[in-house]
């Protein structure tokens, strides 16, 4: 079939199906090219990934990916001078052998240089490290009782802020989702260090309105012009910046920071046990301009 | 504010004040009775206004008053089904002046855009095709929250990608999905609470409709009448937890009350009758009116199916708390055109031919607007509201006459109105102001088949046209024609009418417009540049009133020029 040949619709399909691939995921077109005439040894089939994905070769992995990977995709991986690894296409979707290529021979004509000093099984840590970031589901689950968990979460106050099974209230995210949406290691973090990365949408803030009023809550959404708080009681204050005299937002999360002391190290288990098992595909809450 | 009989506007320095009593004089006249959900609010203003003026009142019932004035609190904005706003601030003098104030555009796009949003104060709750589902600041329209639902597939095909909207009761939103089922989300934050599945026991062809919360109960049906494949019901759900209470099916089990009106075959399993729209609910009598689509399993062939085919094109009187049948009305008997009945049944409390009554009014599918009395649904008016060739009339026990020529059959019938009827889901709007209802009207004709339709305008090009129907004798007091591009395609846009003697309405190809309620004229109109399939509503948050419609891939609110 020519071009003259075919339909207007098929030209207008082409033509955008090339300007996706040459724009949006050009790097990803390449490195597919890439790995079509070779693998890490330069020919021969598809290379396989002779790791398990075992917690030993995750760990190892971004202990790599800290050294030589984060100072341009992120220490998490969710990108800085270079791409989000853990939205990235070729890292949620694409083998395991076409993620090794791109780590063995680099992007051409990017600055995503080959990894050629690593030897072949690091370059597989790597590989199942961040196929962990982007599909958490993959990982076994973690070890602990799962039903000492549920009940956990209720008796130190976890239910009082977060909402399981439509359970709990509603100051922090609800929590049905979580174990679909991160690995184990990042939710150990979030339980002991809840101020290392606070979510927008559920940071605490303070705000001085011209008229003397003080309103207290969530910061739920702001931009140039307007702010959007959620008070404790569940109502909904609207503020023009205009009318706003000062707006503190807090650095530190709403959630105490002191489960790494008052729990034992089973009772923690135990409850990660149970946040593991919260792997319902809903997606719980998302803020309204993250969609575009 | 202006005088809604007058149109004058008076100084600024007494609108405030005003404002009160020109809404106390409406609602006076209008809903001594009114849905739970705003009712509270209004049956204290509806009774306590007339004597505010001169009495004085106390700053905190006044601002409960004005604050359930200025909310929109389900799919028609109180229980019946009106769609009838006191607000004023927004009328016939100064709705020259109304400009945009903010839009918020879907992502992704969906199928199709049915809903009416909902306004709590100043919190907007709406949907988006059938799984979108987000809470927005309604003075800027900045996201609260976002949930996107993620259907379970129901066989192969888009699945019927639209709803419309949510219901509220308390801190909980219901809405219906595409795989037939009752979501509960927490509307502070948007998380899930449960989801309940509706089509126990029978196929899923999605629950479209918003559902009504009356109570304790949130009562929901579904669609799928023209699939052969359903027996209709409504199903009515604990609000907290999701149990369901109690399901009423449409169509009657052998043996059943009604279940004459079905021959001796296994037709009633697939009798159609889905309550695929929104009802209405009457507090002072308790009693919840809902209406049926069209029967089954053959829409246009009745041969398999004879008989009156009970509950199908009815409105059924029931009871929340058990779905006890009080009574029903059957408007199109053993229907053979898919008319189905699923207009809404408006809920008028008027000096009716003399007498003051509580009367239902709807406009049907099938070219007739009809008044009965809701406490007994004893049959009062039927009148066509847009062209019909199907009946000479209805007879004073409420049995349209039939001419025989319209019957479908094998080499087709001719008669009117066509497939998309006189009208059809999209919301009317009743006027307490001018006792007109507004109905989005189309008059059309075609030629019926027993294997099925096709739209022939006996040389005339079908109209479409939004009408103005004087309550007392049905006839249409006066109409607005749509020109050009949308003089004839099918508009399922609805209506919406106010305090301020407006009514607002829309188009196919995306104009939303507003007109004079007594006269029809035209005063206002935008080019929201998307097809408008959703009907209007209006709020008012800290002193401004807005307007909102949903347009294809946006939601748009207007309001004064500040």
């Amino acid at each position: 079939m020519t071009l003259r040949e075919m339909t207007a619709w098929t030209r207008i399909g082409l033509a955008g199906a090339v300007l996706l691939s040459t724009v949006w995921v050009g790097s990803w077109t390449i490195c597919e090219a890439s790995a079509q005439d070779a693998s890490f040894t330069g020919s021969g089939p598809a290379p396989k990934n002779p790791l398990s994905r075992d917690a030993a070769a995750v760990q190892a992995g971004r202990g790599l990916y800290q050294q030589r990977c984060a100072v341009c995709h992120g220490q998490d991986a969710r990108g800085s001078m270079a791409s989000n690894l853990v939205r990235s296409r070729i890292v949620a979707r694409g083998s395991d052998a076409a993620l090794f290529r791109i780590l063995a021979r680099g992007i051409p004509g990017t600055e995503m240089p080959p990894q050629a000093d690593l030897e072949e099984i690091q370059v597989w840590q790597v590989v199942s490290y961040l196929h962990g970031l982007a599909r958490p589901g993959l990982q076994p689950p973690v070890r602990g009782d799962v039903d000492a968990g549920r009940e956990l979460f209720r008796a130190v106050g976890c239910s009082g802020c977060h909402r399981v099974d439509g359970e709990g209230g509603f100051w922090g995210p609800a929590l049905d989702s979580i174990a679909a949406r991160k690995t184990s290691e990042q939710i150990r973090a979030d339980v002991l260090e809840p101020s290392s990365k606070v979510i927008e949408g559920f940071r605490s803030v303070v705000a001085q309105a011209a008229d003397g009023r003080r309103i207290e809550g969530l910061l739920k959404n702001q931009d140039t012009f307007s702010v959007q708080i959620l008070a404790r009681d569940g109502t909904y204050a609207f503020l023009a910046r205009s009318d706003i005299r000062v707006l503190e937002s807090s650095s530190e999360s709403a959630m105490p920071d002191y489960y790494g002391q008052t729990l034992r190290d089973e009772q923690l288990q135990d409850l990660l046990a149970f946040l593991d098992r919260q792997r319902d595909p809903f997606v719980p809450f998302d803020r309204g301009f993250q969609n575009y | 504010m202006p005088d809604p009989r007058t149109g004058r506007r008076p100084t600024v320095s007494a609108s405030v004040h005003c404002r009160v009593s020109v809404r106390a004089v409406w609602l006076a006249r209008a809903v001594p009775w009114a849905g739970p959900a705003a009712a509270v609010g209004l049956v204290a203003l509806a009774v306590l206004c007339p004597g505010l003026r001169a009495a004085g009142f106390d700053g905190t019932a006044r601002e409960e008053r004005h604050r359930a004035a200025d909310n929109w609190l389900s799919y028609d904005r109180d229980n019946t089904g009106q769609r009838f706003s006191p607000l004023d601030q927004i009328n016939r003098s100064n709705i020259g002046d109304l400009v945009v104030q903010w839009a918020y555009q879907f992502h992704p796009v969906p199928l199709r855009s049915e809903a009416t949003p909902i306004v709590r104060d100043g919190v907007m709750y709406a949907t988006a095709g059938g799984t979108l589902a987000f809470a927005l600041d309604a003075t800027t329209g900045r996201a609260l929250w976002r949930f996107d639902y993620p259907f379970e597939a129901q066989g192969r095909g888009r699945p019927p990608d639209w709803n419309r909207g949510f219901a509220i009761s308390g801190q909980r939103l219901y809405m219906g999905t595409v795989d037939c089922h009752l979501v509960a989300l927490d509307a502070r934050t948007g998380s899930l609470l449960w989801k309940s599945l509706i089509t126990e026991e029978q196929p899923c062809f999605a629950a479209t409709s918003a559902p009504l919360v009356v109570r304790n109960r949130v009562l929901i049906g579904v669609r799928g009448g023209d699939t052969g494949r359903l027996r209709g019901f409504l199903d009515a759900f604990d609000s907290e937890t999701g149990e369901r209470a109690w399901r009423y099916y449409t169509v009657p089990a052998p043996g059943d009350s009604g279940s004459e009106t079905w021959p001796d075959t296994d037709a009633w399993k697939a009798g159609g009758a889905a309550p695929w729209t929104t009802g209405t609910y009457d507090p002072a009598l308790d009693l919840l009116y809902w209406p049926t689509g069209n029967p089954g399993p053959k829409d246009f062939d009745g041969r398999n199916r004879e008989g009156d085919n009970l509950y199908s094109a009815s409105v059924l009187a029931m009871r929340p708390d058990d779905g006890e049948l009080v009574w029903h009305y059957q408007f199109t008997p053993h229907d053979e055109h898919d008319w189905d009945a699923n207009e809404t049944p408006v809920l008028v409390d008027a000096e009716w031919q003399g007498q003051p009554r509580k009367v239902l009014l709807q406009a049907n599918r099938n070219a007739f607007f009809y008044v009965l009395d809701r406490t007994n649904g004893e049959f009062l008016l039927g009148e066509p509201f847009a062209r019909q060739t199907w009946a000479k009339g209805i007879s004073p026990d409420g049995r349209p006459i039939l001419n025989p020529e319209a019957i479908p059959s094998l080499q087709g019938a001719f008669a009117c109105p066509d497939i998309h009827g006189g009208t059809n889901w999209h919301a009317p709007s009743y006027n307490p102001g001018t006792g007109l209802m507004y109905v989005t009207a189309r008059d059309g004709c075609g030629v019926y088949y027993r294997t099925g339709h096709s739209i022939d305008h006996d040389g005339r090009p079908a109209r479409q046209f939004v009408r103005a129907i004087d309550i007392q004798d049905g006839t249409t007091r006066w109409e607005i024609p749509f020109l050009g591009d949308e003089a004839q395609e099918i508009n399922h846009a609805g209506t919406m009418t106010t305090g301020g003697g407006l009514v607002f309405f829309s188009s196919r190809v995306g104009n939303f417009a507003a007109a004079d309620a007594r006269t029809g004229e035209v005063l206002w109109h935008f080019n929201t540049g998307g097809t408008i399939r959703a009907s209007p509503m209006t709020y008012a948050f800290q002193g401004r009133q807005y307007v909102a419609i949903v347009s294809k891939n946006g939601l748009f609110t207007f309001a004064l020029h500040p």
